[in-house]
């Protein structure tokens, strides 16, 4: 029958074995001592004379007893319990947004009533996880536990599910077969029940409530003209008002519950924030207002290396918030620079070159990159992922090229256009720092005068530019619907509390030390 | 440390206890016969021993005529024969007696001195033998003028090499064939087994002497020690006891104990000799003034 120990550090103790064994060993050698005449002694029965088979053996009875006293001391300060129905209870107290509803809110009668059956609990094991931010050990087993560490503790101010919590709780309650007890309003960002450890009990704090909330509320600049900022709210819940600001003022507003979708044209910085007025009463003030900061749109400098060439300048230059300059390519380079896009047409980069992007135009060599193996006479574009973000918009399987060099790319290379599984454009462009390798010559093909040219030059200087991601508030649905969700509470309350073996075994050293002052008081120890 | 510097063993102090001694001895001895042991053997004196039927070869002028009045029968009347006392003192040299503070044997050689000098002054002949000690020997002596050589040859006495037991010692000085009298062991007693000292005294009345015993024991020698394991060590013989000293071992030792020295009390009580037991720093006068009495 597997015991398990609510105080394993207690082992330590056992230690204390090793003075006892030295000093025992230490006293155990009988003292000579010279006497005028041993006749008295020689005369005594063998049972009195330190000899024969049972003296040698007596020597170790006490150390022995002695010895299993100290570990019956040890296990009791071990704390061990044997599974039961249930093998303690772990209590995880819901942090989410939502438990600040109400007054009293719902985490301060949460957190009262977890307080009063911690106290009741006592001398069975408990463990305490808050489901706050992220999910927190506040105390491990104990039979002891102190409502104490409840102190202090504030919900989140966005909506958490306990999902994690649980989880955590669950690895918990499975060392011992225990059971899980969390206590909240049940409303979160839900996964599916079933994700959940099972067996949970749940005592509820939620309730119905009142009023609404931002429930979405994001920003991003646009990807084709970063002076726009799309803004995208929705409201749902009561009834009431959503305003949009820009710095503080009003730029609009509609009625909630509802969605809002809007461009607003800004050239700089913005504070942007969604706020809904409900027209009743409110339980939940946290889920009024959101706010998101945007930044300037991202400039672009570029550097290309190479002759002129008036296509590349053109396409750079319908290509808004690009800043150019251009680098004859006999130009000694040694270190680059990690901020900015470098372009080399028809020549490499020196061996360790910095770069923020870098764009590899029918490259004359191997490297990073990869190795040119070869020519391609007349390729034709049979695969193109328009999907990606680089050819996006370009309509590259269109183009005719000419001719173009043939490279086996290095590992790891994305492959974004090919000709019958031969690369024409490869790279990585999808993280920083970002490159990507033409393997022709634009010019020799019609590419430079299609849409196409100016298109994938756009899109590369795009994924340069800053501020281009959504930006998200944090708002969740969940908060204002206050909808609870199904929670598999076939746990129920357990078994009974696992029985403490710890008086056992220390009464068992009581009756062991009883036993040996009796057997020394007989003589038959020492 | 045993002393062998006579000056240091018998100084002047211990000198003068003697005297007085010898003096209470004579104050004591006048209302008796000088030289007080009786001879069985039959003499011309007034004392009358005892009527003998009278037979071929008597001298007539033995035939007590009273006797023959009364009894018609013709009977000798005999009388005792008056003799010097043979006074043997013997040593216990075994190695215990080095025990005590101070030494039991210092304490020994100073009684046997004094009860030497309660001899010579009572003109009994005295010798000494150390028992087990080899050729440390005193032939029988008469007068005060031979107890400088008593007091040379006790302070050059030394301890026994080995492991001599009393009953072995006693045996070796019989066969010297010593003159009947009166044999005063001093010593411990303690031996090789409980029984060694009464066979020895049993020895020496088998051998026909009366036999004296005055015991030298320092009472912290024969105490239990504290209760625990030990390796007891006979300081003569080497013998080695092995004993897990408990409540019960304490009792069964102070019992083996008590059983030995009732055990030679009763002894001597049986075969009427004194018996008189001291320990290493009793006052020499009240030991020599009670020894007196034994005369």
């Amino acid at each position: 029958m597997a015991v398990n120990l609510l105080a394993p550090i207690m082992a330590w103790w056992g230690l204390l074995a090793i003075p006892v064994i030295l000093l025992y060993l230490a006293g155990r050698r009988p003292r000579r001592v010279v006497v005028s005449a041993v006749m008295f002694w020689a005369g005594m029965r063998g049972a009195m004379r330190a000899e024969g088979g049972w003296w040698r053996v007596r020597r170790w009875v006490s150390l022995f007893l002695q010895l299993l006293v100290l570990a019956c001391l040890v296990g009791a300060l071990l704390d061990p319990v044997l599974p039961g129905g249930g093998g303690g209870t772990v209590f995880v107290l819901d942090g989410s947004a939502s438990m600040r509803t109400g007054d009293p809110s719902r985490f301060e009668r949460a957190r009262a009533a977890l307080a009063g059956e911690l106290l009741r609990s006592r001398g069975s094991p408990a463990a305490v996880i808050f489901a706050g931010d992220a999910p927190r050990i506040l105390t491990g087993w104990t039979t002891v536990a102190d409502p104490g560490v409840l102190d202090g503790l504030e919900p989140s101010r966005v909506s958490r599910d306990p999902s994690e919590a649980l989880a955590l709780a669950g690895a918990l309650a499975g060392e011992r077969r225990a059971r899980v007890v969390l206590f909240t309003d049940r409303v979160w960002d839900g996964r599916a029940p079933a994700e959940w450890p099972p067996g949970i009990a749940i005592r509820d704090f939620g309730g119905k409530s009142g009023g609404g909330g931002i429930s979405h509320f994001s920003a991003r600049r646009s990807p084709v003209v970063p002076e726009e900022v799309w803004i995208r709210a929705e409201a749902l819940g009561g009834n009431g008002t959503m305003e949009i600001l820009r710095d503080g003022v009003v730029v609009d507003a509609r009625p909630a519950p509802g969605g809002y979708d809007a461009y607003f044209h800004e050239p700089g910085s913005a504070r942007f924030e969604a706020r809904f007025t409900p027209s009743g009463g409110d339980d939940l003030a946290a889920d009024n207002s959101h706010t998101i900061a945007v930044a300037p749109p991202g400039r672009v400098e570029a550097v290309v290396v190479g002759e002129a060439d008036p296509f590349l300048d053109a396409a750079l230059g319908a290509v808004p918030g690009v800043d150019v300059v251009r680098v004859g390519a006999g130009t000694p380079l040694r270190f680059g620079d990690a901020t900015k896009l470098w372009i080399f047409q028809g020549s490499r980069p020196p061996p360790d070159f910095q770069y923020k992007g870098l764009v590899l135009v029918n490259p004359d060599g191997d490297g990073f990159w990869g190795k040119r193996i070869g020519e391609m006479n007349d390729p034709v574009v049979t695969d193109a992922d328009e999907a990606d973000p680089v050819l996006h918009g370009s309509g590259f399987a269109r183009i005719a090229l000419g001719a173009a060099s043939l490279f086996e790319p290095a590992a790891g290379a994305r492959v974004y256009a090919s000709s019958a599984g031969r690369p024409l454009i490869f790279g990585d462009w999808s993280r920083t720092p970002r490159w990507v390798v033409f393997a022709f010559d634009p010019a020799a093909g019609d590419m430079v005068n299609r849409a196409a040219y100016p298109v994938v030059i756009g899109n590369l200087v795009d994924a340069m530019r800053e501020g281009r991601e959504i930006q998200d508030s944090g708002a969740t649905a969940a908060l204002a619907r206050n909808e609870p969700v199904a929670v598999d509470a076939a746990g129920g309350d357990g078994g009974p509390a696992p029985a403490g073996l710890w008086w056992i075994l220390a009464a068992l050293a009581a009756a062991l030390l009883v036993v040996e002052w009796a057997l020394f008081q007989k003589g038959a120890t020492e | 440390m045993i002393s062998s510097d006579p000056r240091e063993l018998f100084d002047p102090g211990t000198l003068r206890k003697f005297e007085a001694a010898g003096l209470l001895a004579r104050r004591m001895a006048r209302g008796r016969d000088r030289a007080s042991r009786r001879s069985h053997a039959r003499g011309a004196s007034a004392e009358f021993a005892e009527h003998r039927p009278m037979v071929q070869g008597d001298d007539p002028r033995l035939i007590d005529w009273n006797a023959f009045a009364r009894w018609r029968q013709l009977v000798l009347r005999l009388t005792v024969a008056e003799e010097d006392l043979h006074i043997h003192f013997l040593l216990d040299c075994s190695r215990s007696m080095a025990a005590g503070n101070p030494p039991k044997f210092d304490q020994a050689r100073r009684v046997l001195a004094g009860l030497a000098y309660l001899a010579l002054a009572g003109l009994d002949r005295a010798s000494f033998c150390a028992l087990g000690g080899g050729r440390d020997a005193l032939a029988p002596v008469r007068g005060r003028d031979h107890f400088h050589e008593f007091l040379a040859v006790l302070a050059s006495c030394a301890l026994a090499e080995g492991n001599p037991g009393l009953e072995d010692g006693v045996r070796t000085w019989l066969a010297r064939k010593p003159r009947r009298g009166v044999a005063v062991m001093v010593g411990d007693f303690l031996g090789n087994d409980p029984g060694d000292a009464l066979r020895a005294f049993s020895r020496l009345r088998q051998a026909g002497f009366e036999t004296a015993a005055l015991q030298v024991l320092d009472p912290a020698e024969l105490e239990c020690p504290p209760r625990g394991e030990y390796e007891f060590e006979d300081c003569e013989s080497g013998k080695v006891a092995r004993v897990a000293l408990d409540a019960a071992a304490a009792r069964a030792y102070q019992t083996a104990v008590d059983t030995w020295r009732d055990g030679l009390l009763r002894d001597a009580a049986a075969n009427g000799g004194p018996f008189m037991r001291i320990g290493p720093a009793d006052d020499l006068a009240g030991v020599l003034a009670e020894a007196a009495e034994w005369r």
